[in-house]
């Protein structure tokens, strides 16, 4: 709770003086930084498209309201967007890993490396933004209320559009398995 | 884009993550965009003064031809 107040006196006084963010800086470098890291692989490449995504944070701070979305979601949100540029522009192999969540929610064969090559191709087919849903839920362990707020919608509707993305998927390797059952 | 799903996490220690924690990264980014930022021109005053004259070249054509 004090954290929090903190949090936001220091975007109160960075909106005027840009020397503040250092302490949200030091506050959410880690996380940022991980999450970029799950997804490149390189520790120089994290770090650059981390600074990235202060930079902007601290370039829009003057439009960032507290009341909205948690300032560490809005942040999340702009690594995304700053991830999705990165792979756009290079090319490169987009990493990501088995989070224990979806082992629970999804009763599969994850030790196949054939078949998490399946899973990656039917992944690969989805819109940014259906990929960025199931990214977060189930390779981030981000929760349906955290997604609902980087989403700026309600649980319910982000459930709903989830399973309804996963049932897509399930068909697509479904497909895919009969196929090279034949 | 490719993707590639691993079965495990990728494990960073601490220290590694830390030793990426530099503050100045931004710093020099933010120096850098504010020194790309186009200036305000110097002659908005006189555009202004410009836009008058005009108006009250026109105004006077108006009376001269009226």
């Amino acid at each position: 709770m004090q954290n929090q107040e903190e949090e936001e006196k220091h975007i109160r006084i960075s909106k005027s003086d840009p020397r503040a963010f250092e302490w949200l800086y030091n506050m959410h470098h880690d996380r940022i930084f991980r999450y970029v890291y799950s997804r490149v692989r390189d520790g120089e490449i994290s770090a650059d498209i981390t600074s990235e995504v202060f930079l902007k944070a601290l370039l829009h701070i003057r439009s960032y309201e507290p009341k909205g979305i948690p300032f560490a979601a809005w942040l999340l949100r702009m690594a995304t967007n700053e991830l999705n540029m990165y792979f756009r522009r290079t090319g490169r192999t987009r990493y990501i890993s088995v989070h224990e969540d979806l082992r629970v929610e999804w009763d599969a064969r994850w030790d196949d490396p054939a078949w998490r090559e399946g899973l990656a191709r039917a992944l690969e087919q989805l819109p940014p933004e259906d990929l960025r849903l199931i990214e977060w839920r189930f390779f981030d362990g981000i929760r349906f209320k955290e997604i609902a707020e980087l989403e700026s919608s309600t649980e319910a509707a982000v459930k709903m559009k989830v399973y309804r993305i996963l049932e897509v998927l399930k068909k697509q390797l479904e497909a895919c398995d009969e196929y090279t059952d034949r | 884009m490719s993707i590639q799903i691993d079965n495990q996490e990728p494990g960073l220690p601490e220290e590694e993550v830390r030793k990426y924690r530099d503050f100045s990264r931004v710093q020099g980014r933010y120096q850098k965009h504010l020194y790309s930022m186009p200036r305000r021109k110097p002659y908005r005053l006189k555009n202004r003064f410009y836009f008058l004259f005009m108006l009250l070249l026109l105004l006077l054509l108006i009376l001269l031809f009226s």
